[in-house]
């Protein structure tokens, strides 16, 4: 993809050394504006994350998912998922280490993994940049999606893998 | 809202972790997590200047345009706020091919340069467009078609299979996102007023 735009650039003679350089400088501006957004925003993830809350909240939720037969061991990712990229991926490995890979739960784990993005980090990111504070329904709506995607991986890893 | 998720975040954090007696996790998180916000940013800021050179590179030289014009019928249905040629189409279009082929690094500088875009057609500036909804809805989706991360973990993991979860995952994001657009658009009829 680099040598890709690179070449079609100096083949339309633009001037393509000036015009790489101008766009690096405008990366500094961007970065500027994202610095509070994404301070603000970690703090309060990882003060929720790490004082229990989420594993409270997951105790409330396994019997539910006992009931459906979905492995519970699956819930924390998947509660996770949408709120921290790295948390998410921290739990992937967890399960990778202890069941392996190519377990029920390891197929099951990924394809969560892969199947959405971490819809806060790139709402707040997004929002953060132009600086936008009513977010109005994007929250809810990016979540569904999430949520849509989450039981398709379930529902696809039993019905292809076992 | 931004407020309300904010103070909900934290205030449950901090009670909680007074109420059970961790006190301790508590202070660490909250000076630890500007280090680990300015660490994060520290590793896309080398990924982003590179590609918002490269992009400039690429809007130059029409390739964006052209891209783009292929995408926009589609594209133009999904977001029917947008005029057609605006700039903001064809940077949505660099978003999702790159979100598509699994750059995420490379997609997350198209994508903000999109928002830029579709902030200067924004009316009110402090409340998001529908279009950036859109926007955002089918990226947190994922789009991912070769989840180049999970394969590389699987990897490490000494799986025998490790792209066994490639058919799976595409089909899923797919679910993920078709299903992100219908509510986004039953979302946005409601929100009208």
């Amino acid at each position: 993809m680099v040598v890709f735009i690179v070449i079609y650039g100096f083949m339309k003679k633009i001037d393509i050394y000036d015009t790489f350089i101008d766009g690096v400088k405008e990366s500094f501006s961007m970065i500027f504006n994202l610095f509070p957004t994404f301070i603000a925003m970690i703090l309060a993830i990882n003060l929720f994350i790490n004082s229990g809350v989420l594993d409270f909240i997951l105790s409330f939720l396994k019997p539910i998912f006992t009931m459906i037969k979905v492995p519970v061991q699956i819930l924390p990712l998947a509660l996770v998922r949408p709120i921290s990229g790295s948390a998410s991926l921290a739990y992937l490995n967890n399960i990778f280490s202890t069941y392996g890979p190519d377990s029920y739960l390891g197929l099951l784990g990924s394809v969560i993994q892969g199947c959405t993005d971490t819809t806060l980090y790139v709402i707040s990111l997004y929002f953060g940049s132009v600086g936008i504070k009513k977010i109005r329904y994007s929250l809810f709506g990016g979540l569904c999606a999430d949520l849509i995607g989450i039981v398709a991986s379930i529902i696809l890893v039993n019905l292809l893998f076992t | 809202m931004v407020n309300i998720i904010w103070m909900v975040l934290i205030v449950v954090g901090i009670f909680y972790g007074l109420f059970t007696n961790n006190l301790e996790t508590i202070n660490n998180t909250i000076v630890d997590s500007t280090k680990i916000s300015l660490d994060m940013l520290f590793k896309i800021f080398p990924v982003i200047a590179l590609w918002m050179g490269l992009t400039r590179i690429a809007e130059k030289s029409k390739l964006l345009e052209k891209l783009s014009n292929k995408l926009s019928p589609i594209l133009t249905k999904i977001f029917p706020e947008i005029p057609k040629g605006h700039e903001s189409l064809s940077l949505i279009a660099s978003n999702m091919i790159a979100n598509v082929f699994g750059l995420g690094s490379a997609a997350t500088p198209f994508g903000l340069k999109a928002m830029s875009s579709l902030q200067k057609l924004n009316k009110k500036k402090d409340t998001a467009s529908r279009s950036m909804i859109t926007f955002l809805v089918i990226n947190t989706s994922g789009l991912t078609i070769i989840p180049t991360t999970i394969i590389s973990l699987r990897m490490m993991y000494g799986s025998l299979e490790p792209t066994k979860i490639v058919f799976a995952c595409i089909i899923s994001t797919a679910f993920a996102t078709i299903g992100g657009i219908v509510i986004d658009r039953i979302l946005a009829r409601r929100y009208k007023n």
